[in-house]
């Protein structure tokens, strides 16, 4: 009985040793699993940096080098801006468009509208005429639009 | 050229911070570790804070300024080195099995901080809120200054960059750009690893403190390993910081607890603004560390030492936060104000919500993918060592802990947004934020006494000398 209960306590006493090598043993099976986050960001970076980037790299490229110098007004057609639409892709092209053209402009509505997800971006507002463009220092319109069969297209316009 | 700018920045951050440590820890004999946890974090947050102050005085930094921040920097430095090399004193043998564990878990650890440093450097800003939130501010910061307001902070058709949001992250990587002299994202990062080593080595050394190497290596491993850790570690976001700041608060909440000493008051007012300086929950959980100083007072030490230790916490703390609070009062928060929202109405309009909240968080225990196996560590740990809860800096601990989670609760209660979208878009990442913590407390239960004193285990209870 005595016997039982030491054993007992000898297993107790290594439990806690147990759950820690079990613990780490697991988070560095799974950071170097096939797939993990980690794994593929660092493969990244030390082979094809521009890879991870893959997702940006088209509207880096438009915003970045083409529709420079000056503002852009950019518009959407045949979009849904909800989260269960083309939310994602809208926000992706609006949020990335503005922090690679930064100090430049990017806008999708009024600066007065609040935008803080897609819907304000599918209402597709109109360009500004040639005043309220010149106010806002816009010298390029971007139109991405859907074809009611699916088909993407982008029209740039300008500099004006 | 670049890396021996980016190593001024280092050398600027880590002397400022070695100034802190001097300074906080007089009269102490402070591991290297612990040294350099504290030089990290603290010189992190103190450039921040730093270059926060001269923008709003109308200054501009440039390299000018880091050269001359330098120069308070480098005796610094000197300082900690000599300190340092006062202590050496050799480390206690350690049996083969527990060297042998320990080399392994210092490669994990020594691997963790490569991947870190090699998506932070090697990699741009891939991550949504890397791009949208933090370097866009930077980018403005760095293009504007801070006063005159530049107009970015009231253009609401920016809102979904949460134009209120803190400017600790922003203000580090415009030190990036001051240095460099040029707008770099992909460089911008470097104060992300210095955090994230700050963050390993105030875990580890708090472990050790406790438990034996092996035993604080392995803790170590499992929050700073973590997917999740790992995901969002180096990638432009804010959690690392966040999680360093709020590591080091918490760490002087706990010693507060165990050695009333003014500057460790002192010190966890410093990193709870620290921590509210880099985003919005820091300011719930630097309200939470005050209210823990003056509510649970520790059990040695004069009323009038308590007392104002506590409300020195509360004062620093207010003093340091309230710059901000007063610049950023004007920014329109259309975007998400769950402190506005935040009523007694909309909390039973919402009551509804509770079970799903509660549901959500109890899956995180069980989201190994995300957080490892750390959560039910702790949870196995704890049942094992229940007599623990005995000691009342445990109880305090687990307090901060869940009062930790309660006040991210309650953003999911008040928030605007669709509560199940809010909770799968940013669960795990608030989760995050409290893995430090989780991992210290499974050290501090292995600190104490086992139910039985059986035989020895390579993580028996050794309260060691912090000598490695």
């Amino acid at each position: 009985m005595s016997g039982n209960s030491s054993e007992v306590s000898r297993l107790l006493a290594r439990a806690p040793a147990v759950l820690l090598a079990g613990g780490v043993s697991f988070v560095c099976v799974a950071d170097l699993w096939p797939g993990s986050h980690v794994r593929e960001t660092v493969a990244e970076a030390l082979q094809d940096p521009e890879r991870a980037m893959a997702g940006h790299g088209a509207v880096d490229e438009l915003f970045g080098r083409r529709l420079s110098p000056g503002n852009t007004w950019l518009r959407f057609e045949g979009f849904r801006g909800g989260l269960d639409g083309d939310g994602v892709f809208l926000t992706q092209v609006y949020y990335r468009g503005n922090y690679i053209a930064w100090p430049r402009r990017v806008f999708v509505a009024d600066p007065s509208v609040v935008v803080n997800d897609g819907e304000p971006m599918a209402a597709a507002s109109e360009p500004p005429g040639p005043e309220r463009r010149q106010a806002l220092g816009v010298r390029w319109v971007v139109v991405i639009a859907r074809s009611p069969a699916g088909v993407p297209s982008i029209d740039v316009q300008g500099p004006f | 050229m670049d890396a021996w700018w980016l190593g001024v920045y280092v050398v600027v951050a880590m002397g400022l911070g070695a100034l802190g440590v001097a300074f906080f820890e007089r009269a102490q004999a402070v591991p290297l570790p612990r040294s350099v946890g504290l030089a990290a974090t603290f010189g992190a947050g103190v450039l921040g804070y730093a270059l926060f102050v001269l923008e709003l005085f109308g200054v501009h930094p440039d390299r000018g300024t880091f050269v001359s921040l330098s120069f308070a920097a480098l005796p610094g430095l000197a300082l900690a080195l000599a300190r340092a090399s006062r202590r050496v004193a050799p480390a206690p043998r350690l049996a083969p099995r527990a060297r042998f564990a320990s080399v392994v878990l210092l490669t994990v650890l020594a691997g963790c901080f490569g991947a870190v440093a090699l998506k932070a450097l090697g990699l741009g800003l891939y991550e949504w809120d890397a791009f949208a939130i933090w370097a866009l501010k930077a980018k403005v910061i760095a293009g504007d200054g801070l006063v005159p307001r530049p107009a970015y902070f009231s253009d609401v058709s920016l809102s979904y960059s949460h134009l209120d949001y803190p400017l600790m992250v922003p203000l580090q990587m415009v030190g990036v750009f001051a240095v460099l002299g040029r707008v770099d994202d992909q460089l911008a990062k470097l104060p992300e690893v210095l955090c994230y080593v700050g963050l390993m080595a105030l875990v580890f050394s708090f472990c050790r403190r406790r438990t034996s190497l092996p035993t604080a290596l392995a803790v170590t491993v499992l929050v700073l390993a973590a997917p999740c850790t790992l995901r969002h570690a180096g990638s432009g976001m804010a959690e690392v910081q966040l999680m360093a700041f709020y590591t080091a608060s918490v760490v002087c909440v706990i010693e507060w607890r165990e050695a009333p000493r003014w500057r460790t008051s002192a010190l966890c007012g410093v990193m709870s603004a620290f921590a509210a300086l880099t985003k919005n929950e820091g300011l719930a959980l630097g309200a939470i560390n005050c209210v823990a100083m003056v509510a649970f007072p520790p059990p040695r030490g004069s009323g009038r030492r308590l007392w104002g230790g506590a409300g020195l916490c509360a004062l620093v703390f207010v003093v340091l936060v309230l710059p901000w609070l007063v610049w950023s009062h004007c920014i329109p928060r259309t975007h998400g104000d769950y402190l506005g929202n935040l009523s007694a109405r909309t909390f039973v309009d919402n009551a509804a919500r509770i079970p799903v909240i509660a549901a959500a968080f109890a899956g995180q225990v069980t989201a190994v993918a995300e957080h490892g196996l750390l959560w039910l560590v702790l949870l196995g740990t704890a049942a094992l060592r229940w007599r623990t809860f005995g000691g009342a800096t445990i109880r305090v601990a687990w307090l901060l802990l869940v009062l930790h989670l309660l006040s991210y609760a309650l953003i999911f209660v008040v928030t605007p947004h669709d509560v199940r979208w809010h909770m799968a878009s940013s669960l795990h990442r608030l989760v995050l934020h409290a893995l430090p913590l989780a991992g210290m407390l499974v050290a501090m239960h292995l600190s104490a006494p086992a139910p039985e004193p059986a035989t020895a285990t390579p993580v028996a209870p050794v309260r060691a000398a912090p000598s490695t």
